[in-house]
């Protein structure tokens, strides 16, 4: 009897084994270990017949205002460019996004903005305007990183909680620790992902037979990809709260250029980074280019000079839209998703607005600001008084709802939206857990000490 | 019958007004600031301007629309900004910016963050002048 237990204890041993070292060489989930190689993909001179359809879409746009217009023939010729433009544009867009590659014609230069993603959690995020190398993408992820990357809009799933499963996935959490809500978003794309992603329990077990054989570099590895886990799996984060930790914002300002790059495949390209969400491409195909070559950006990872690796999607941003939500904030005040709520909600819309006027006649009362309007402590307090009343008067989810809107438009400053987010956070919290009588006192002192103890955040 | 004709009437009215009051009110919501700060605008005046570097009032503000339309800033020199706008506060925010002026509160309805004028130098001569938002 002792025999056989000892038996059985020593074949699930060695199972929990063989699972450990198939979770580390199998298909399962870890890093991208791509490094710049600038032998593959030497920095070149612009190539002088690459012509930026993005400029030349603005030159036409641009026309609108010169008194060339009054010419029929100029008008005609304008718009008749402006359409072929606007087509091959939008032609563009769509193989990119359908196929997730796109052909390239030898003679033609492209030009787009791509969705893109942290594959390197805790390094300092690209500046706005860093130039990228590129390089395959290599390591564990090469398996199930490039699916992803081309299936996550498809599957109908937000650039944020895609970003969240590749963080996840890279740092090795196994399935069984994901969210419910990161397993169904998973499930969607890999539905063979329990299989495929692993079963915590199993490692558990490896890893203590395992640990004492592992060398020091790779428990600190490890180490840090426990604490990238507990993160994530810290439900009580919100998104603008993870990503400051793992995409931290850089220190410098100024961004550093790369150059253009000429690809293996002979064609030129050259990346530019605007966060690590967004990725700039201009591609020139010369006319020697070998017939079928294609631009697959889901296969490859853009290493910046300083900061994290962003691997590539094959969504390709609006530019446009963007363009018109800046329209629409710069011509009425309000964002784009502001103005839909107030459509929607006029009467809770019309309550955010009284909150609003009391929150900046409140903060100048109680906090004498040095600098005055700035995005200092006054506008942590405004954030946190303004977010805690409307919560009290429309709840939370509306409150929610309408302040991520509000931060919603592209030239905000990356830096005051998180902190805005973040203290917005603080205020929808304390309201939805207040069970007192004298609200509106007790929200005053509670800002207030928050901003003595600093439990709300602002730059000074 | 004539019950019914003026339920009917009583009930136009009513969906009327509500159709009227819903016009109104998100026609405040999406137009009354902006329409406001119309109403507000002050011609430029330098010495109002660099006397109001620091302080809470809106001067600035109402001033900016004015100063953009008047003056080319693009192409002048860092000195002739200055005896223009003077010398901004230092202020950690738009790092892509050189010169960053605070205006005033944003001229939005939900009116809590602030509006800025940005400006940005390459060797000594502004190249980019934009007005931003926190």
């Amino acid at each position: 009897m002792v025999k056989l237990v000892s038996a059985i204890r020593t074949i699930i041993g060695l199972v929990s084994v063989a699972g450990f070292c198939i979770s580390i060489i199998g298909c399962a989930s870890g890093p991208v270990t791509t490094q710049i190689n600038t032998n593959k993909n030497p920095v070149v001179g612009l190539p002088p017949q690459f012509q930026s359809p993005f400029q030349s879409i603005e030159k036409f746009l641009d026309l609108n205002n010169e008194k060339m217009l009054r010419d029929k023939l100029i008008q005609q010729i304008r718009t008749k460019s402006l359409k072929t433009l606007l087509n091959q544009q939008t032609a563009v867009d769509q193989e990119l996004n359908g196929t997730g590659k796109l052909l390239l014609q030898p003679g033609y230069s492209y030009e787009f903005d791509l969705e893109s993603f942290c594959v390197n959690a805790g390094i300092e995020r690209p500046v706005k305007g860093d130039g990228l190398f590129l390089g395959d993408i290599e390591g564990a992820a090469k398996s199930w990183l490039p699916i992803i990357l081309r299936d996550y809009k498809a599957k109908g799933i937000a650039q944020s909680d895609a970003q969240i499963l590749v963080w996840s996935l890279l740092s090795k959490t196994k399935f069984d620790q994901l969210s419910t809500k990161n397993q169904s978003e998973l499930l969607k794309i890999f539905p063979d992902a329990p299989v495929r992603f692993g079963n915590s329990f199993v490692e558990s077990h490896a890893t203590s037979l395992l640990l004492s054989q592992i060398p020091s570099e790779l428990l600190s590895a490890k180490d840090k990809f426990d604490k990238y886990q507990e993160i994530l799996q810290n439900t009580r984060l919100k998104y603008s709260e993870m990503e400051q930790i793992l995409s931290p914002l850089p220190a410098r300002a100024e961004p550093s250029d790369v150059g253009w790059l000429k690809h293996e495949d002979g064609y030129y390209i050259h990346l530019q980074a605007a966060g690590y969400q967004q990725v700039h491409v201009q591609i020139y195909a010369p006319e020697r280019l070998k017939a079928n070559t294609y631009f697959e950006p889901t296969k490859q990872v853009a290493l910046p000079g300083h900061g994290q690796r962003l691997a590539l999607s094959a969504n390709v941003i609006d530019r446009y839209q963007g363009k018109a939500n800046q329209f629409i904030k710069n011509k009425t005040g309000v964002t784009a998703k502001e103005a839909l709520f107030i459509l929607k909600h006029p009467l809770d819309a019309l309550k955010i607005y009284q909150a609003a006027q009391q929150a900046l006649k409140t903060a100048w009362s109680h906090l004498k600001s040095s600098h005055n309007y700035e995005d200092d402590n006054t506008d942590a307090f405004r954030h946190f008084f303004w977010s805690g009343l409307m919560t009290h008067e429309i709840g939370a989810v509306k409150a929610q709802e309408y302040l991520d809107a509000h931060e919603d438009f592209p030239e905000n400053n990356p830096e005051a939206k998180s902190m805005d987010l973040f203290n917005n956070g603080k205020g929808i919290e304390y309201s939805s857990k207040y069970h007192g009588d004298n609200f509106e006192n007790d929200l005053i002192e509670t800002g207030l000490a928050k901003i003595r103890d600093r439990e709300l955040r602002w730059i000074k | 019958m004539k019950t019914g004709k003026l339920v009917l009437k009583i009930s136009l009215w009513v969906v009327g007004i509500g159709v009227l009051g819903y016009i109104l009110l998100v026609s405040f919501l999406l137009f009354g600031p902006k329409l406001n700060s119309y109403t507000d605008r002050v011609s430029y005046d330098s010495s109002q301007w660099k006397t109001h570097l620091e302080g809470k009032d809106t001067i600035k503000l109402n001033m900016v629309d004015d100063l953009l339309s008047k003056h080319n800033l693009v192409g002048l020199s860092t000195k002739e900004v200055e005896v223009l706008l003077g010398k901004p506060l230092k202020t950690e925010y738009f790092k892509d910016y050189d010169y960053v002026y605070w205006l005033g509160p944003e001229r939005s309805t939900f009116s809590i963050d602030s509006e800025w004028l940005g400006i940005k130098f390459q060797n000594g001569v502004v190249v980019k002048v934009d007005l931003l938002r926190d």
